[in-house]
């Protein structure tokens, strides 16, 4: 049930960000923006790698990782662009700190590719995207960090905003002891995050 | 006036049941001269010529007296004056808050003393145990068994045993429980910065260890005891003294089976243990004017403990732990009066503090791991006081010392050298008014100069009311760990650097290719400067009816240039290379407030508590500039922090308390006494990696400790001693001491006096 109602919740908040949005921007700029929010993306097939085409909102396998299509792919806690040495595309990263809803354009410079000395959104509990709990409760998790966005190129060029909201299976609550306790913990490299991909090239959300 | 008509005027003083009264002041009104009494309450005033004199007689907790004599011709006077007890004098001394013997009511600084008496009452066995039970101090386990002052830590309190600091920490703190409270007299706590006496550390406050004196004749006592866990505490006693020499010997053995809280895992919470503890002492008077006193201190402790240990392979090994540590003191000390009014005290104090931790397979013997720590500290200090008149007395003091420490962290012998000297004037120009003003000046061979200074002021505005206010600087040097450490993990693979030596390690990691790339350019790390910090403290001290006595204090200490780790680069392995370097500003303020209230004669029933906010200078300005964010964790949607969510620094509860009750039974002979402390919820860490404190999980529960101890006197030499600490079985896993109820019971043996 609580899981029901945090996607409840998110989808309540889309919708308000999103009106707040189309009511204060009154040029069509708002019709080319994709805003989505996507439940549990995991991979499916043994390379353990789920691919995601933001402007397209399908999860993908390997078997397109060398197309320009997927835009984010997720490896574990490891988070890929499509650009560098990860993939064909146009695809570059960096994390902004904010509120997802009100960052609303991308930065023009600042970004980086995924290449040998590491990754444009940084590997390693604190330094990228997630925290790992470690002995603090709950216990051995992976959290994303409150504030980190990522704004990122696509592998075809456009702008986007992510959210990783949750990590685990059905975005469960984190304060429970069914959470706590690791017998009873959902899955994890389920992906929940929100997002949106303006599509008409320009840099505004 | 002529040499043949000056006689001495002689006598004694003693109190209502005839016990000789020491350190009584008789003063003659007409000459303002004055002498103190000695032990035998015996007093000598010399050189006055014929005329009639009033006497002043005063005496700490005793009404003063004035009594009228007469010097005749060829008459010496032998008085003998009886001092009545005054309940609403009665006043400690402290020797910590001036480094001169005064009464704590006179003293315009947050003082606080526990007695012998009340610590036999407790039935403590360690020092962190009397400790955790006074109002606004806190027990915290990191790296042993800490304290924390006015929202400060360990690292910023200085331990004394009698007047000389205890070394020997562990990642800033010092471990209270190497420390009997066997043969402790009193505990002074000196809150609020004592730099200006004390030097680096005494940035919260300090404490003073004052241990037993001896009495006169042969003496000796025995204290066995047993509590849960299998824990036995024996201490013994013996000493002889008498006109000219004082010897005495303490000894004290502790060990314990210890306790886990964590079953899941090998590795015992608390290990089991065994130490030892030695104090001979000796001291010779060579006169009324010179006396030596030599004190010695050695404590031994061996724990052991088993521990699985994952390898990179994601195997585990089974390991046995045994850990030593020890520490020792020699502490001469000649003490010249030159008259009553001159005082010189030349000290030297060597002590070493020494851990060695080997770890080894269990399953062939074979060694894993071996590490071992040596400090060695030497001082060597004099103290000059002046007392000047009733209303002056001053304080010149210089010292030097040198500090070493060799370990498998360090590279070579290190070395560090100091020179100090301070100043204190004490004025007490009514007997409604005192002001304290002193400063002391530090030189130090691996950082600047630093000059800690201190004001203090008291003043009694009717006979229940007395305001005191100071202000004083306090510093901490950096210790060898923030400057030298070279310390690779064997196991995780993360290094960290001390700041003076960061430039050379970070060349030579780079040399051997193990540097992938630098958070920030290594050559802007610079060496790390002394904490310091800035204090207020402003009390309020009442006695609205004579059996109710309320102290409030109210603090503030703004600490500048904390020295933090941070990572400077990343290795290749993908771990870090970390060092120090001065970052934060941190402020600490709260108010104290202690009842006492004496509900019959023979019980009393006394209240504490401290509100602490405590806070980071940096993440504050942050909120406050909404760029710090939290997730919920119910709908994991993110947000930004308020000032209301902000938990303050991790470890530090925002409200304590305590309620204690001390009760006489005179028929029976008996005392009991129950005390309920209090520890409300307190930050433990960042779970959700916003570096702050805010979400309910990243607190740890509160909770409540009822300590009972009943001593029942039989023959007078023999007492019978029990009860139970955390009566109502807390466990809480962030403070390991809280480990569930622990029942004791023993007896304490004080053979009769042969003097008696």
């Amino acid at each position: 049930m609580r899981n029901i109602t945090n996607t409840f919740y998110l989808l309540l908040m889309l919708a308000i960000s999103l009106l707040g949005f189309t009511s204060c921007d009154d040029d069509d700029e708002g019709e080319s923006v994709v805003l989505d929010l996507v439940s549990d993306v995991h991979a499916t097939d043994d390379s353990g790698i789920a691919y995601f085409d933001l402007e397209g909102g399908t999860t993908l396998t390997q078997a397109d990782s060398n197309s320009t299509t997927w835009d984010i792919a997720f490896n574990g806690s490891t988070i890929m662009i499509n650009g560098g040495t990860s993939g064909p595309g146009e695809g570059a990263a960096q994390i902004v700190e904010g509120i997802f809803e009100t960052i609303t354009s991308a930065p023009t410079s600042g970004y980086s590719v995924d290449s040998a000395d590491g990754y444009a959104i940084p590997s390693g509990s604190g330094n990228g995207w997630y925290t790992y709990t470690a002995m603090t409760e709950p216990q051995h998790a992976i959290l994303p960090i409150p504030g980190v966005v990522i704004v990122l190129k696509t592998g075809e060029g456009n702008y986007a905003k992510v959210e990783i909201i949750s990590y685990y299976e059905g975005n469960p609550d984190t304060s429970t002891d069914e959470f706590a306790d690791l017998s009873t913990r959902p899955s994890s490299q389920y992906y929940t995050f929100q997002y949106a991909v303006q599509t008409n090239g320009g840099i505004e959300f | 006036m002529l040499q043949a008509q000056e006689l001495s005027v002689s006598g004694v003083i003693t109190n209502q049941e005839g016990k000789p009264v020491n350190y009584a002041t008789v003063l003659v009104v007409e000459t303002k001269e004055g002498v103190a009494t000695d032990e035998n309450g015996q007093f000598v005033l010399e050189g006055l010529p014929n005329g009639t004199y009033m006497l002043r007689i005063t005496r700490i907790g005793h009404k003063t007296i004035h009594k009228q004599i007469e010097v005749n011709n060829g008459v010496s006077s032998k008085l003998n004056i009886k001092l009545e007890e005054d309940e609403t004098q009665l006043s400690e001394i402290t020797i910590t808050a001036t480094r001169t013997s005064r009464a704590v009511d006179n003293v315009p600084l947050p003082v606080e003393i526990i007695s012998e008496e009340q610590i036999e009452q407790m039935g403590s066995f360690r020092l962190n145990e009397v400790l955790m039970e006074q109002a606004g101090l806190q027990i915290v386990s990191d790296h042993g068994t800490g304290l924390q002052m006015q929202g400060l830590s360990s690292d910023y309190i200085k331990i004394l045993i009698d007047g000389e600091p205890v070394i020997g920490r562990t990642a800033g703190t010092l471990d209270l429980s190497r420390i009997t409270v066997n043969n402790i007299a009193q505990i002074e706590i000196i809150r609020g910065p004592s730099s200006s006496l004390y030097g680096s550390e005494a940035m919260a406050g300090v404490v003073n260890i004052i241990t037993k004196k001896d009495k006169s004749g042969f003496d000796s006592s025995l204290r066995m005891r047993y509590r849960s866990f299998n824990t036995f505490n024996t201490s013994a006693n013996a000493s002889y003294s008498n006109d000219k020499l004082a010897i005495s010997m303490f000894a004290d053995r502790m060990s314990s089976d210890g306790y886990d809280l964590a079953e899941e895992t090998i590795s015992k919470t608390a290990p089991p243990y065994a130490s030892y503890t030695f104090n001979p002492k000796i001291s010779y008077k060579f006169s009324d004017k010179v006396n030596l006193k030599l004190n010695a201190r050695y404590y031994t402790e061996s724990q052991e403990n088993t521990e699985d240990i994952a390898l990179d392979d994601g195997t585990t090994v089974r390991v046995d732990d045994d850990a030593k540590q020890s520490d020792w003191n020699l502490m001469p000390t000649l003490n010249i009066n030159f008259n009553n009014n001159h005082r010189l005290q030349l000290r030297n104090y060597t002590t070493g503090y020494k851990t060695e931790e080997t770890y080894t397979y269990q399953s062939d013997g074979e060694i894993y791991d071996e590490s071992y720590f040596e400090q060695l500290f030497n001082r060597t200090e004099a103290q000059y006081d002046w007392y000047i008149s009733d209303k002056h007395i001053t304080t010149l003091g210089v010292g030097h010392y040198i500090e070493t420490v060799e370990a498998t962290r360090y590279d070579d012998v290190n070395a560090f050298r100091a020179n100090y000297g301070f100043v204190q004037h004490q004025w007490i120009p009514s007997a409604k008014f005192n002001v304290i003003v002193g400063g002391r000046f530090d030189t130090h061979s691996e950082y600047k100069s630093r000059f800690s200074p201190k004001i203090a002021a008291g003043y009694e505005v009717n006979d229940w009311v007395k305001i005191q206010a100071s202000f004083g600087g306090g510093y901490k040097a950096p210790d060898f760990r923030q400057l030298l450490l070279n310390f690779t993990n064997p196991t995780v693979g993360y290094t960290v650097i001390g700041s003076s030596i960061v430039q050379e390690r970070i060349a030579e990691l780079e040399a051997q290719g193990l540097i992938q790339s630098y958070y920030m350019n290594p050559a802007d790390v610079e060496t790390i400067k002394a904490e310091t910090s800035i204090a207020y403290n402003f009390g309020l001290k009442l006695k609205p009816i004579s059996k109710l006595h309320i102290d409030i204090n109210a603090f503030r200490n703004e600490i500048s240039n904390l020295i933090n780790s941070t990572p400077i680069a990343l290795k290749t392995n993908g771990q870090s290379v970390y060092s120090y370097v001065n970052m934060e500003e941190v402020i600490t303020q709260g108010v104290e407030i202690k009842a006492d209230y004496k509900l019959l004669d023979n019980l009393n029933v006394s209240l504490g508590y401290q509100y602490l906010d405590s806070r980071d200078v940096a993440a504050v300005k942050e909120i406050q500039n909404g760029e710090v964010y939290t997730r919920d964790p119910k709908t994991n949607l993110t947000s930004l922090v308020t000032m209301a969510d902000y938990g303050g620094l991790v470890n530090r509860s925002r409200h304590t308390g305590n309620v204690k009750v001390y009760y006489y039974n005179n028929k029976y002979d008996f005392d009991l006494s129950l005390r309920g402390i209090y520890r409300g919820k307190w930050g433990y860490g960042d779970a959700n990696g916003n570096g702050v404190v805010d979400l309910d999980s990243e607190y740890a529960d509160g909770y409540f400790l009822l300590n009972l101890a009943v001593n029942k006197k039989l023959f007078g030499w023999l007492t019978l001693e029990a009860g139970a600490n955390n009566l109502l079985d807390e466990v809480s896993t962030y403070q390991p001491t809280v480990a569930g109820r622990l029942w004791y019971g023993g007896i304490n043996l004080k053979f009769p006096n042969s003097n008696n």
